[in-house]
């Protein structure tokens, strides 16, 4: 257990355009010997098939510890945010630029607004 | 002891963990304060960056495709929390540079290998002195660019700003670990002890009311 958790260092983001580049530019992108990269870049253009694929992909892998998602880009997949029960990789919904954080909508204090029964 | 003390206990023990939940949540939307601020800091300083350098200048297409983190994520286990709770499930998560001299964190299929520069010629059996080991050691860990030179070398002073947003965004304080309050671990861990304990709970009081039930069927024959 302990040695699964050592081998995950990455963190992943699923965002914006702005967001993927801010947090790129702190440094979290990687891109691994398969050509696999850590991060997408949603726009308009991108199909809601490609955002659940990369999203379940982060999930299976075994390298990323945190998986960051704008919680507009959340909102689109909420099934499948809901569905993931593991502790990691995490799923943090972080705001976008023209979306700010709504705690209401955060996947986290839902569960704990369930979990206390409210 | 008897059942009331036990349930008591009981419920003594489930206030302590719910207390302990909420100040995890409690520091969650603390940290969630925190990095909202820097996180709009930080497009603000990059909006002001795309006016000065161009809208085309700051986009997808100017990734480096070979791009290596530099930000990692550390997870340790806490052996003095397991200790004290005798369970597996305290964990902290610390986030590292990994361009961090003092760190050695960079596995050997992170690094590309660049051929030793040996004058034009290829020469075999060379061996390679501590010293220059070291050099390529050091050379090794500092292949990771500066993700700033993607967008040029003489970038504006509002992208390096949005860049120190971004960084301090997903950089924990350090009496916080950052994404720590998610612990699902410990959710589930509350759940199970409250489920377990209304178990225990509802059979102590069965027991009981079997046992009185015996009793009282006793006392009338």
């Amino acid at each position: 257990m302990a040695a699964q958790q050592k081998d995950r260092n990455f963190l992943a983001i699923i965002g914006d355009e702005d967001s993927v580049t801010g947090l790129l530019l702190a440094g979290i992108g990687h891109v691994n010997s398969q050509q696999k990269k850590n991060f997408l870049v949603v726009d308009a253009k991108t199909p809601l098939s490609k955002i659940e694929e990369t999203f379940l992909e982060f999930t299976k892998r075994k390298d990323v510890a945190i998986i960051l998602i704008n919680q507009h880009i959340a909102d689109l997949i909420r099934p499948l945010v809901d569905d993931h029960d593991q502790a990691f990789p995490t799923v943090l919904e972080i705001p976008s630029k023209d979306h700010p954080y709504d705690p209401e909508k955060d996947s986290v204090l839902r569960r704990v607004q369930r979990i206390f029964g409210e | 002891m008897n059942s009331s003390e036990k349930l008591a206990e009981i419920c003594e023990q489930l206030d302590t963990t719910a207390l302990e939940y909420l100040d995890l949540i409690s520091s969650y939307e603390e940290q969630w304060k925190r990095i909202s601020k820097e996180l709009e800091k930080g497009f603000l300083s990059l909006a002001h960056a795309k006016y000065a350098m161009g809208p085309s200048s700051l986009t997808q297409h100017q990734y480096d495709g070979r791009m290596k983190a530099d930000t990692r994520i550390l997870i340790s286990e806490d052996q003095e929390a397991n200790n004290e709770l005798g369970q597996n499930n305290s964990r902290q998560i610390i986030l590292i540079n990994v361009s961090d001299p003092e760190l050695d964190v960079l596995s050997t299929d992170d690094i590309v290998d660049k051929p030793l520069e040996t004058g034009g010629l290829r020469q075999r059996n060379v061996r390679i002195s501590e010293k220059e080991n070291e050099k390529l050691n050091f050379t090794k860990k500092g292949f990771i660019k500066n993700p700033l030179n993607w967008f040029g070398v003489l970038v504006p002073s509002s992208l390096r700003e949005s860049q120190n947003s971004f960084k301090q965004a997903t950089t924990p304080r350090q009496e916080q670990a950052y994404p720590n309050a998610l612990d699902l671990d410990f959710e589930k861990r509350y759940q199970e002890f409250v489920a377990s304990s209304v178990m225990d709970a509802i059979e102590e009081q069965d027991d009981e009311e079997t046992d009185y039930k015996d009793d009282s069927s006793e006392g009338d024959r």
